[in-house]
């Protein structure tokens, strides 16, 4: 019975893995937000628009945007080292308090079975990035500008 | 009494983050780029569009929360107290960076296009790293083309457009800084009539002089992060010593304190020395 629990887990682990990469792609960029087509997965409507949603904010927070002014990601350590150090806030922050930095969410496709048949939903995400990176900063995530 | 005792310690502990210091931050300066022989005052007085550009580059700066040294009341100060007029000063441009006592200094240069389909305004934001000259972060920014005269709205949609990607860009510089400890250069050298070279043995336990410097100086350095340029008899010279913001009790720390510690160490050893700092060099020379 062991055993199989922990071949489901490892089995999840991997989907989820597979999922959580972020599906983005560049609408627009102003000095102040970011325009992003996002893809999201998953098993409701609800948690594949919140993968997408969230694909848009770790693509800032890890990766930034190439050919705008945002190409630098606003946390300059590794994904996980930072999110294991502080663990607490991605948390709470990955759970709803990103809602706080995303000024519109519209969808483009609706949720459905896509070519390779997994649920999904495109969702068109524009993200408040100066207040994003102030409430980084506030919370000690990043640095404030200087020394 | 148990609340009470809560109340204590918290007070302490909020007492002691509040004595934490502050680090120093460098001072930034922002100024227009000036040709070969130009009057860096004029282009300034005579320019409403590059004022307004500098303006815009300066807000950047103030949206997060960072105030730079301002360029034309540093300049009419030194002006002041230099006692010279701006015609008569060969090089304004060097003794304003040299005396403003900024670390780092953004240069904006401004390129004006004027075409019957539309004008449009380059904008190059440079900024440099004063004692060492290095470019800490360079961007272009243009503004598109518009059917427009002001040519000032132009350059200040060019500098918003990279603003931000270029203060992120010096960003990554100071959290390396921050990460592994700022750079500096240290020379050692010796008087005419000194009697010691770097080949003398020092102390007891029998190493060379340049073998005790080193040795001194992969232990002072921040996490043993040194670099030799060169050694010969009469001169040492490590170009790139990196240094902690801040010493193990949360001072900040500088380079006259590190000049101190290797004082300190000379004197141990029976050395006499004098040392200078000079755009963040520190001179020893041994007696």
């Amino acid at each position: 019975m062991k055993k199989i629990l922990m071949v489901c887990v490892i089995v999840l682990t991997a989907v989820l893995d597979i999922s959580a990469q972020y599906q983005v792609s560049v609408l627009s960029a102003t000095k102040n937000a970011v325009s992003m087509r996002c893809i999201g997965y998953g098993k409701k409507s609800t948690i594949a628009a919140m993968d997408a949603e969230l694909s848009a904010i770790k693509t800032l927070l890890f990766a930034g945007v190439q050919n705008t002014q945002h190409s630098l990601p606003l946390v300059q350590e590794d994904k996980t080292v930072v999110e294991d150090k502080y663990k607490k806030f991605f948390d709470d922050f990955y759970d709803k308090e990103y809602k706080n930095f995303i000024e519109s969410s519209v969808i483009v496709t609706p949720y459905g079975k896509n070519t390779l048949r997994k649920k999904c939903i495109t969702l068109d995400v524009v993200i408040r990035v100066n207040q994003l990176r102030t409430y980084l900063e506030n919370n000690g995530i990043i640095r404030k500008f200087g020394l | 009494m148990k609340r009470n005792i809560i109340l204590l310690l918290m007070a302490f502990l909020s007492c002691m983050a509040w004595a934490q210091n502050v680090t120093v931050q460098p001072k930034i300066m922002v100024i227009p780029y000036t040709k070969q022989g130009e009057d860096i005052a004029q282009v300034i007085e005579n320019d409403i569009n590059k004022r307004i550009v500098l303006a815009k580059i300066r807000e950047a700066f103030d949206s997060r929360g960072f105030t730079t040294v301002d360029f034309a009341a540093k300049l009419k100060s030194l002006s002041r107290v230099s006692g010279l007029s701006q015609d008569s000063q060969s090089d304004l441009k060097s003794m304003i960076i040299q005396q403003s006592g900024a670390d780092i200094y953004v240069e904006a240069e401004m390129d004006i296009v004027l075409s019957s389909t539309g004008n449009s305004v380059k904008t190059i934001l440079t900024a440099y790293d004063i004692s060492t000259g290095g470019s800490l972060a360079n961007k272009v920014g243009e503004s598109g083309k518009f059917y427009t005269d002001d040519i000032g709205k132009l350059g200040a949609k060019a500098v918003e457009k990279v603003a931000d990607e270029f203060l992120n860009t010096i960003q990554v510089k100071f959290t390396d800084v921050v990460n592994n400890g700022r750079s500096i250069s240290v020379n050692f050298s010796f008087e005419q009539t000194s009697s010691i070279s770097m080949s003398t043995e020092i102390g007891n336990d029998g190493l060379t002089l340049s073998d005790q410097l080193e040795l001194w100086m992969s232990e002072h350095a921040y996490k043993n992060n040194y670099h030799i340029q060169g050694t010969t008899d009469k001169q040492m010279i490590f170009d790139d010593v990196r240094i902690p913001l801040k010493d193990n009790n949360g001072n900040n720390y500088n380079i006259n304190k590190f000049g101190l510690e290797f004082l300190k160490f000379a004197r141990s050893l029976g050395l006499q020395i004098t040392r200078s700092i000079a755009n963040n060099t520190l001179v020893i020379i041994f007696k």
